[in-house]
């Protein structure tokens, strides 16, 4: 009956798991929700401002361009072609290269394609620009914005070229635009670790400086160059990395204002958000986690504190059972003494009429000595019942001893048929050899006499009332001992409760419906079981099945029933 | 000699399956001029019943087979008017209530004296002596 603590610790365990699994889940699934909820809002909120980013970009750069081409297109339209050699063309070099440095260079080109006149670092005063693809452009079409190029001078620019008709014929004014200052103005806005501003032409080349994108007029990697209006958000696997690309076309020239960054930068600030949360979360588990802890120590324990009370109510009611058994017995004990006394009495009168005559024949003689060895006779009778009695008193301790169940099986049986007997019930018996077995005497008595008194009730009052009690040592390594008896029987439907505490059928006040429910209970104690057949007008066959020791050292000696 | 109103030696029956109690009072008894007949239970009981013609019948309450109070019914319906003496070892209230409304003429409980019985038994013998109320 008494709990092992590792019974203790596994029930700890599982209310631990439980406790964990209630608090813990919930936390997961909103933890889940969470996440994806902030995911979400925080893509919207990325794309949104890269795409409010280049929308304002791009009117800034087109502005800057459209500033630059309004400024050459001035100065050609202010000055004549004489003006401007005579040296108004220096005065024009220092008005657009305001702000310092974004201008490289001027130059006036004739219609024939020579370069009449070039101011900037480079030597060019003399080359001949007749057949360069811009030269023809700005012919055909007034002015005109190139794409970046390497030229005579062999470094990337781009240039700014406007035609001006004058006296039946035409010359240019070019200004060639710094890359590395228009560089910086595109990518002047940092975002993030990796976001960078940059342009590619029609043909997919770079026209800018970038820092990781690729070497000026290097394919940037952008697979879609077909123009679209507006802002355009893709997401696109570059040479092992995730990119957010957010693209847009500008008016002119026709080139595309790119804003990339990595993935993983984009959603930094998630990631961190995400681990913020996964800490938070094991806060919460191991709080839970802690409580759970709390929570189940204190259940544990209250299951503790119950277990040893009804232990205490078990062994209280162990006490109540013996008295009720003894209770029973003892009618059928006073019918058994006061048979023999009577008879004592009987004889003692008849030796006494037989003295009282004188004198005293041989006959009478051999008649008192007779009376007094049937005194002696009915004596014995009177001993072996008291003998036995005092044998179940003394059995009250709930000591382990070696037990010789053959014998004390006997032992019982001789109490027992005392009472039987005046039921007129007769108590067979058919008992085998088993082993020594370590058991509590008493236990074993209290299990036994209780099915038998419980027999015999089920007799009393039947014609040919019978209770066989067998014991035999099985393969199995079990003692079983079956009572079996063809009494009334128990109907199906009360077979599941009579181990059941309180369950009886008996009058009340005949039976306290504790017996089988304590049998059950120390069978179980010393490893064993109780099982029962029965049949309604055939009888019934209680087994007890015990093994020849208990599976662990039941705790004896404490239970206040040995020491009262 | 002991005898009956008719001046015939009083015939009494004991029945009881306590061997030595029984053949040891049978012999007290017979010593003091009582005729005595034996039966070691029920069923014998109600033969000697018939053959012996008992004034007085000593009857056991708890006997394996027929007991007392089946035997006590049994003996008032064979032979109206037979005084029967009931003994018990077992002092239960209840079956001496029974074996009185059974027509018992008295319930007695071992031990008992067999000075007291044999007093018990001349006086269910006398034709004029009326039952004693309850037992002793």
């Amino acid at each position: 009956m008494k709990r092992q603590s590792d019974q203790y610790t596994a029930m700890f365990g599982a209310l631990v798991g439980r406790l964990i699994l209630v608090t813990v889940l919930p936390l997961v699934v909103m933890g889940i929700a969470n996440f994806y909820l902030f995911y979400s809002l925080n893509r919207s909120i990325v794309v949104e401002q890269h795409a409010n980013f280049l929308r304002h970009h791009k009117e800034s750069i087109e502005t800057f361009l459209a500033g630059l081409v309004g400024q050459v297109s001035t100065l050609a339209n202010q000055y004549s072609l004489a003006e401007l050699e005579a040296g108004n063309l220096e005065r024009a070099y220092q008005v657009i290269r305001q702000p310092a440095g974004v201008i490289t260079d001027v130059g006036l080109i004739g219609a024939d394609g020579r370069h009449l006149k070039y101011i900037g670092p480079y030597d060019l005063a003399n080359r001949n620009y007749r057949d360069a693809e811009w030269f023809a452009r700005v012919v055909a079409d007034g002015v005109y914005v190139s794409d970046v190029f390497l030229g005579f001078r062999g470094v990337p620019h781009f240039v700014i070229a406007v035609k001006r008709t004058e006296g039946g014929t035409f010359w240019i004014l070019r200004a060639t635009v710094n890359t590395e200052y228009f560089s910086r103005l595109v990518d002047a806005t940092r975002i993030g670790r990796t976001g960078e501003t940059f342009i590619v032409n029609s043909a997919g080349l770079l026209q800018t400086k970038t820092r990781a994108a690729g070497e000026l007029l290097a394919p940037s990697g952008y697979p879609d160059l077909l123009p679209h209006s507006g802002i355009r958000v893709r997401r696109i696997e570059q040479g092992g990395k995730s990119y957010l690309y957010t693209t847009t076309w500008l008016e002119s020239p026709r080139w595309m204002l790119i804003f990339r960054q990595e993935s993983h930068d984009v959603y930094g600030p998630l990631r961190q958000a995400v681990v913020i949360g996964l800490a938070m979360c094991t806060l919460g588990v191991l709080g839970g986690a802690a409580l759970a802890a709390v929570v189940a120590g204190a259940q544990v324990r209250y299951i503790k504190r119950a277990d040893r009370e009804k232990e205490a109510l078990t062994q209280r009611l162990l006490v109540a059972g013996k008295t009720a058994a003894v209770g029973e017995m003892s009618a059928g004990l006073a019918h058994e003494i006061n048979n023999p006394l009577a008879t004592i009495d009987t004889l003692q009168t008849w030796i006494r009429d037989l003295g009282q005559t004188s004198p005293v024949t041989d006959e009478d003689r051999l008649e008192i000595l007779d009376s007094a060895a049937k005194i002696g006779e009915q004596v014995y009778r009177c001993k072996t019942i008291t003998q036995g009695l005092l044998k179940f008193a003394r059995k009250s301790d709930a000591r382990l001893e070696q037990v010789d169940l053959q014998v004390a099986l006997g032992e019982m049986l001789t109490i027992l048929r005392t009472r039987a007997r005046v039921e007129g019930v007769a108590i067979e018996d058919d008992l085998g050899y088993v082993p020594p077995m370590l058991a509590c005497p008493a236990h074993l008595q209290q299990i036994f006499v209780n099915l038998i008194n419980n027999a015999i009730d089920a007799v009393g009052g039947k014609p040919d009332a019978r209770v066989l009690v067998r014991s035999r040592f099985w393969e199995d390594g079990m003692a079983h001992v079956e009572v079996l008896d063809n009494g009334c029987g128990i109907p199906a439907e009360n077979l599941s409760s009579i181990f059941l505490p309180f369950f009886t059928t008996k009058a009340v006040g005949k039976g306290t419906g504790l017996g089988l429910a304590i049998c059950y209970g120390l069978a179980r104690d010393l490893g064993g079981t109780i099982t029962v057949e029965s049949t309604v007008g055939e009888g019934t066959a209680f087994a007890v099945v015990l093994p020849l020791r208990p599976p662990e050292p039941v705790t004896t000696g404490e239970t206040g029933e040995a020491s009262s | 000699m002991v005898d009956s109103a008719a001046g015939q030696r009083i015939k009494v029956l004991l029945v009881d399956d306590e061997e030595t109690f029984r053949e040891t009072l049978a012999k007290l008894l017979r010593r003091r001029g009582l005729d005595v007949a034996t039966a070691a239970n029920g069923e014998e009981g109600l033969e000697r019943l018939v053959e012996h013609l008992p004034d007085v019948v000593v009857l056991d309450l708890r006997m394996p087979g027929l007991d007392g109070l089946a035997t006590l019914i049994r003996i008032n319906e064979l032979r109206p008017g037979t005084r029967v003496v009931m003994l018990t070892g077992h002092g239960s209230v209840e079956a001496g209530v029974e074996a009185l409304r059974g027509a018992a003429w008295d319930f007695l409980l071992k031990p008992i004296s067999p000075d007291q019985l044999v007093e018990v038994i001349l006086a269910a013998a006398g034709p004029q002596a009326g039952p004693p109320i309850g037992g002793r």
